[in-house]
């Protein structure tokens, strides 16, 4: 296997050096990679540093997927772990990072992450985490609830 | 209006966060912005939601039909994933109605769709088809040939049936449904009348159909919905007890005759009249499961509706187990589980419990009634069993069961309401 070394440089200016294999990970990068048009530098506008670094250390621990259960189990442990470093926040940020550099196992934990996370939450609370603009006007919004209150039932009151 | 700020999470990632969430938060976030609203109602997230949701868990109930003195739910089995309701589906069977009601029944499910009749305190009846789910519910209105003293009247009479719902499905959703009343005119006739009430006209119309024999009808009110066929119960000969069904398909009927078919268990019953038995519907079959009590010993056999043909052949022998020594006490059966086919759901009198058995692999399962402060046990597909409702109607009917023996009582019927696979509003009529 190649032991090339590949840089990548973030958003933020800051550079990780790492092996080609991690770095195919990325299918962004792989994607260059075949399409020659690499040298050993990949400048990535769109993710800063810190969640770069994070992306990183997720693809270097999966970078030889083995199929052994132990190996799957033990991944799959990991993955939890490090999920629960960080808040929901971050997880958008990282969620936003896979999906541009297009790394398919993380971004798969992460929508998972989230999902698990924000399953009770209300509208408003959603709104806040992922910026959006409520675009409904007054009445529309309440016969939209309206329609769908039973699926309020459970998510306004607080759990026991 | 133009939309000023863009999401912060494209679209993509959106779907790709809600398509790993249940159906009832999908619904909440509805409410979010119109775009998450239309990437929910987009037919892009649906196939990406079944194609990481293949789990077949879903809820459902067994419901009990025309008795309003006890609790509807016979057996609620909820908590899957797919929904992930923390309430059973019985508490979601009533309609909330602006005069207050005297009764409240469930008289079919099918598809995800209930057919419910109520009355009002002064004794008007009501039909009303919904989405018990979410609560949207469209009031069938009475046949406009008939007064509110004939609906009465016809309910009285032994040869009239109103529990017929039948649904057209598109793509795993109801894209329309009928309604459907039965008439014949005395208890042994070849003819029929159906008053049926279509989703996509809204009105009703009489259809005169006919059977190839001439049928005993004393067991009208219950039917058995399956794909927009209609299934009940009937007999011939000098029986009354139910030993044939009768089937009409009321969305690809090609001619006005009803399919007769004998039950497969036809000439054994005829002599020893010492079943216990369930028809039901199981993953996409009509399914038909009786007991046989002998010397002591009881078999257990199932069989499923393959053809239409007037021959006991029409059904499938899908198990038999003999004797089921290992069980002494005495089981009814209640339900095949409506989506997986190995398994059936007894009741046992002596322990007060539902037995799950496998008929496959003959693995079975006694659930005792828990009380309330008990922690509820999960199955294994994380979903939540309760069945409070089974013990009652149990000690209820058993009087009957026991003391009848030419009664034409052997048999138990309930409904089943299964949820949808998918967010099932119920269709509109086009105007």
């Amino acid at each position: 296997m190649s032991s090339n070394k590949i840089v990548l440089t973030s958003s933020d200016g800051e550079s990780f050096e790492v092996e080609e294999v991690v770095a195919r990970k990325l299918q962004i990068v792989g994607h260059m990679i075949e399409d020659d048009c690499v040298i050993n530098e990949i400048p990535l506008q769109n993710v800063t540093g810190d969640i770069l670094s994070m992306v990183i250390e997720y693809c270097k621990t999966h970078v030889d997927e083995e199929e052994s259960e132990e190996a799957q189990t033990k991944l799959k442990t990991w993955d939890k772990e490090f999920m629960k470093k960080f808040d929901l926040k971050t997880h958008l940020k990282i969620i936003l990072a896979a999906n541009y550099l297009n790394v398919k196992g993380l971004l798969d934990l992460v929508s998972q992450t989230i999902a698990d996370n924000i399953k009770d939450y209300t509208p408003e609370k959603i709104r806040e985490v992922f910026g959006v603009e409520n675009d409904y006007t007054e009445e529309e919004e309440a016969e939209v609830r309206k329609e769908n209150a039973w699926a309020f039932d459970e998510a306004d009151t607080p759990k026991p | 209006m133009t939309r000023r700020i863009k999401l912060v999470v494209p679209e993509e990632v959106v779907v790709k966060i809600l398509a790993r969430l249940s159906l009832t938060s999908i619904t909440r976030f509805i409410s979010v912005c119109k775009e998450w609203k239309s990437i929910i109602n987009s037919d892009y997230f649906r196939d990406q939601y079944e194609s990481l949701n293949t789990s077949s868990s879903v809820s459902w109930s067994i419901m009990s039909t025309r008795n309003q003195t006890f609790a509807l739910e016979i057996v609620g089995h909820h908590g899957c994933q797919r929904w992930g309701l923390k309430s059973s589906l019985g508490s979601y069977m009533h309609y909330k109605s602006d005069t207050p009601l005297r009764k409240t029944c469930v008289l079919s499910c099918t598809d995800g769709i209930v057919l419910l009749y109520t009355e009002t305190i002064e004794g008007a009846p009501m039909y009303h088809v919904g989405n018990p789910l979410l609560q949207q519910w469209v009031q069938i209105p009475l046949p406009p040939h008939l007064t509110v003293f004939d609906v009465v009247r016809l309910q009285e009479n032994m040869f009239f049936s109103d529990t017929g719902l039948v649904t057209k499905m598109e793509k795993g959703i109801v894209v329309g449904y009928k309604v459907v009343w039965m008439l014949v005119s005395w208890v042994v006739s070849t003819k029929l009348t159906f008053m049926i009430y279509s989703s996509e006209t809204g009105v009703w119309k009489t259809e005169n159909v006919r059977c190839n024999r001439s049928m005993i009808w004393s067991r009208l009110k219950y039917s058995v919905p399956l794909n927009g066929i209609l299934h009940w119960l009937s007999s011939i000969g000098s029986d009354i007890d139910a030993n044939y069904i009768v089937s009409y398909d009321f969305y690809n009927g090609v001619d006005d005759v009803c399919r007769t078919i004998p039950f497969p268990d036809f000439q054994e019953y005829q002599q020893a009249r010492c079943f216990k038995r369930t028809i039901t519907t199981s993953a996409g079959f009509v399914v038909y499961c009786n007991i046989f009590s002998d010397n002591g010993g009881r078999t257990i056999m199932v069989w499923r509706l393959i053809s239409t043909d007037d021959h006991p052949k029409a059904w499938q022998l899908s198990w038999k187990l003999n004797p089921i020594c290992k069980f002494d006490a005495d089981y009814f059966p209640v339900v095949m589980h409506p989506l997986n086919y190995e398994i059936i759901y007894l009741w046992s009198r002596n322990k007060n419990a539902l037995m799950s058995l496998n008929l496959r692999t003959y693995m079975y399962s006694l659930r005792k009634k828990l009380s309330p402060e008990e922690k509820v046990k999960k199955s294994m597909d994380g979903c939540i069993m309760r069945f409070s409702g089974c013990k009652e109607y149990m000690d209820l009917i058993y009087p009957i069961f026991a003391n009848a023996i030419y009664g034409g009582v052997h048999d138990l019927y309930f409904s089943q309401y299964v949820l949808p696979r998918w967010l099932n509003p119920l269709p509109h009529r086009a105007s």
